[in-house]
């Protein structure tokens, strides 16, 4: 059984305080939804605790299985069993997805994965998540449409085999019928290998295909607030303005000009 | 190490053996066409300094005889148009270590060709070129004995609107078994106006042989490094 220890987590992006003191701890076989306003530090969570550069961690640990995370480097963690499947999924031309995925397995092993065990598991994957054919054989996600590149995470997820698996925002991009695929996919992983997942989704919906364990609410860089699925309904029925009351919190809302405008516009539809 | 140091300056064709354990400096003033032929005797070791400047064309003959070891050190001064043929053979044995510098803004001709004559000869070459304006380089090894080894490292930056042309070529001939050729070319585009070519190369006709290339052109985005290592490929391996 893997275990991943976060303790008293705080990160920094250009000096500027993100997370302030996180404590997590996710086994395997534990599936953990993590949610929160825009802007309150979940990607910067998930990408911390994959190790990306521009997240300086100022205190605290993180732990997989008694090893010290934060001494590895970003491949290092990929390769103890660490995955993050991004809400931005890069898109590199020049390697195609194949030989990237084949290079990516070879990095973990002795012995250089066969050539038909390779393309067996790659072909395999590719039907489960019902995918075009064609996309191994494209430049790595370069002009995938946005539930491809979803898709193409979930992919490189069942051929990596990690055992945390951290997904941000993997059901935006989705459609209804993609989203209940990658949810199989997730859920058959996840009866047959016992991973331990970290789910970050604004969106009921795919906790409800996807029953999370634990819940914890993410606001301005601690966690809140945690429970079980049944917060995952409170907040899509209630939002997250309750919290912040019962706890006299504040929540820090992105000061963006397009999010102002959304909101104006859903006020004056409330005044209707 | 104390070692001595003589320094020559040459304008006009010239023959010039190397000392053991001295540092040779030729200072190379080119115009028009210059011959130079330059030989490292037979098992000594030394530095061998060469700084270019001047306008059309350079021919450079290296003799690096059996079991010489020598550093050798290039400076591309020259702001003009320059054309540089370099051949060098490595006799039995020798081994010579060569650092290029081309630091340009003049057009820029060359070619570079390793002869590995001798069993056991071995070539190490490291090259920085920055241009600004125009160069291309031919760089090749011909492995002609068994048992020769070549590690060719060739790094660029290209600036401005410069354009760059680099073909790097190693060749093991038919027989020369046990011989290896590696090779890394790494450009880096700081402007986008930018024209860069890189060609590697490998011709092998042997079999009991190793060889590899390794080739990146442009800018390295942090971001796609940074996702190809979140998938477990080594920071080496994600940059080329
Ligand atoms: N590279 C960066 N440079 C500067 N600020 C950043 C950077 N990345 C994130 N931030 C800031 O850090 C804060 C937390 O961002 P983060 O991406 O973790 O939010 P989130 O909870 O995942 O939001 P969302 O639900 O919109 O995805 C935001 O204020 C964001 O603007
Ligand atoms: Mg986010």
């Amino acid at each position: 059984m893997s275990v991943l220890k976060i303790e008293n987590l705080h990160v920094s992006i250009e000096d500027k305080e993100i997370l302030k003191g996180i404590d997590l701890v996710v086994k395997s076989g534990e599936i953990h939804a993590i949610m929160g306003p825009n802007g309150n530090g979940k990607s910067t969570l998930l990408s911390a605790i994959m190790g990306h550069p521009k997240y300086q961690v100022t205190e605290g640990s993180i732990t997989f299985d008694d090893q010290d995370v934060l001494a590895m480097e970003v491949d290092e963690r990929s390769r103890v069993g660490l995955f993050l499947g991004m809400q931005y999924p890069m898109e590199v031309t020049g390697v195609t997805n194949s030989d990237f995925m084949k290079s990516a397995i070879n990095a973990r092993r002795e012995q250089p994965i066969g050539l038909f065990e390779f393309v067996k598991s790659m072909e395999g994957s590719i039907e489960k998540l019902q995918m075009n054919s064609d996309l191994a054989h494209r430049y790595l996600n370069e002009g995938f449409s946005g539930g491809e590149k979803k898709r193409n995470e979930i992919l490189q997820m069942l051929m990596l085999k990690p055992e945390i698996v951290m997904l941000d925002e993997i059901d935006s991009g989705l459609d209804i019928d993609a989203l209940r695929i990658v949810a199989t996919v997730l859920l058959e992983e996840y009866e047959k290998r016992k991973i331990g997942l970290i789910i970050v989704s604004h969106y009921e919906r795919f906790f409800e295909l996807i029953a999370p364990t634990h819940t914890h609410i993410l606001i301005n860089g601690k966690i809140v607030m945690s429970s079980d699925a049944s917060l995952v309904k409170r907040i899509d029925a209630d939002g997250y303005d309750w919290i912040s009351r019962e706890l006299g919190l504040e929540v820090k809302k992105e000061v963006k000009p397009v999010s102002s405008i959304e909101n104006c516009a859903v006020k004056e539809k409330v005044g209707l | 190490m104390a070692r001595e140091s003589v320094e020559f300056n040459i304008q006009a064709n010239e023959i010039v053996q190397c000392a053991d354990n001295t540092q040779t400096v030729l200072n190379l003033s080119v115009n028009d066409t210059l011959d130079i032929s330059v030989e490292l005797v037979e098992n000594t070791s030394g530095i061998l300094v060469i700084n270019v400047e001047g306008i059309g064309r350079l021919n450079l003959v290296l003799n690096c005889l059996e079991g010489s070891s020598f550093d050798y050190l290039w400076v591309n001064k020259s702001d003009t148009s320059l054309v540089v043929n370099e051949t060098v053979y490595l006799g039995k044995q020798a081994s010579l270590r060569t650092n290029y510098g081309e630091m340009t803004s003049g057009e820029h001709e060359k070619t570079t060709v390793f002869h590995m004559i001798g069993e056991r000869s071995v070539v190490d070459v490291r090259s920085a070129s920055i241009t600004f304006n125009k160069m291309s380089w031919d760089m090749s090894v011909e492995h002609e004995a068994k048992y020769t080894e070549a590690n060719l490292r060739n790094y660029a930056i290209g600036l401005e609107n410069s354009e760059f042309v680099l073909k790097v070529i190693g060749h093991i001939l038919n027989g020369n078994s046990g011989s290896q050729t590696h090779q890394t070319s790494r450009v880096l585009n700081v402007s986008d106006k930018i024209t860069a070519v890189v060609y590697p190369e490998l011709l092998i006709d042997e079999n009991d042989v190793a060889a590899s290339h390794a080739c990146t052109m442009g800018q390295p985005d942090p971001e796609q490094v940074y996702y190809l290592q979140a998938r477990g490929l080594p920071e080496r391996e994600a940059l080329s």
